[in-house]
């Protein structure tokens, strides 16, 4: 199934993603290398039991907000999005460690037409991130540019509804 | 070298991080899959090459934001961070592609007395493209450390 378009995202609706995923140890430090991050507190597990404030490695906050936002692509804006605008308010309420399990949910804010694009629309979204004892983890606005549907369907043809 | 404790931190202090990083579609595609974003206009050349704004993918803007704030921690925080508090201010005004070179630069904002042993540091990241042209910026506020008194210990550990 492909995203939604601009006119199929009604405010005040939420979705609750079935994409989840558990996050390890593994992830994490890979995360950290592949952003050039060198924080001990997400990268050494020897440094964490000794200094951290859990003592024990954190999952990097940026990682979780990039999951919660992945999570919500299938069921919203898959193939129907021309980009990210902006997001703020980013929190992060509870701190995620390796072994928790992620989810998101997505609530439509506001949307309103191009008024110079006739083919897009701007939506705002809020999304919010949970581990598996339904504890919020991450909370972030965002903004994005969706495509509307009555001037364009760029999925492939044989895609196409 | 470690980061910098609270006492450390400057109001006004500008911060041009020697780590840079040229980014690849290997990279686009890759952390897109760490992080279950099945995006096409990240992850797929065909589609992105029929339908994408740009005629070719776009990299995926949570990777450019998390390496222009990465970029940062060896310069500021270092075995120093307590805590990410919160991000703000998120923008990308222009955007980011395969070959890309990414530069991270830091502004210290304000900062705030909390307790005994820790303080806030409001940050400005900005990064720029091998263009000199702004791709990503973010407000960022973290709760670091104060310097020990009468130690060193934590400064010299990595």
């Amino acid at each position: 199934m492909a995203g939604l378009y601009f006119e199929d995202l009604e405010p005040g609706k939420k979705y609750l993603h079935d994409a989840s995923r558990t996050v390890t140890l593994a992830d994490s430090i890979q995360y950290a290398c592949m952003c050039m991050d060198t924080e001990p507190s997400f990268l050494s597990e020897y440094w964490a039991q000794q200094h951290a404030e859990h003592s024990r490695v954190e999952i990097h906050p940026l990682y979780v907000l990039s999951i919660v936002l992945g999570v919500q692509v299938t069921d919203l804006t898959l193939g129907t999005t021309l980009g990210n605008l902006s997001m703020g308010g980013v929190r992060f309420p509870n701190p995620v460690f390796p072994g928790d399990t992620l989810r998101g949910t997505t609530t439509i804010i506001a949307k309103r037409e191009s008024e110079t694009k006739l083919d897009r629309g701007i939506v705002d979204f809020l999304h919010e991130g949970f581990n598996q004892r339904n504890e919020v983890v991450v909370q972030c606005s965002r903004r994005g540019m969706m495509l509307r549907r009555s001037t364009t369907d760029t999925r492939p043809e044989q895609h196409r509804d | 070298m470690a980061g910098l404790f609270f006492e450390d931190f400057a109001v006004g202090a500008v911060f041009n991080h020697d780590s840079a990083r040229s980014v690849t579609q290997f990279d686009n595609t890759w952390y897109s899959c760490m992080t279950l974003n099945t995006q096409p206009l990240h992850i797929n050349l065909d589609f992105s090459e029929r339908n994408g704004l740009y005629k070719k993918p776009l990299f995926n803007s949570m990777y450019t934001l998390s390496i222009v704030v990465g970029q940062t921690s060896s310069d500021l925080t270092h075995g120093t961070l307590l805590r990410t508090l919160l991000l703000d201010d998120i923008q990308f005004p222009r955007p980011t592609f395969a070959g890309d070179t990414l530069y991270s630069r830091t502004t210290v904002l304000s900062r705030t007395e909390e307790n005994e042993r820790s303080g806030t540091i409001e940050l400005l990241h900005e990064g720029r493209n091998q263009h000199g042209e702004l791709v990503a910026s973010c407000k960022r506020t973290v709760l670091v450390r104060k310097r020990p008194v009468g130690s060193f210990e934590i400064q010299r550990e990595s």
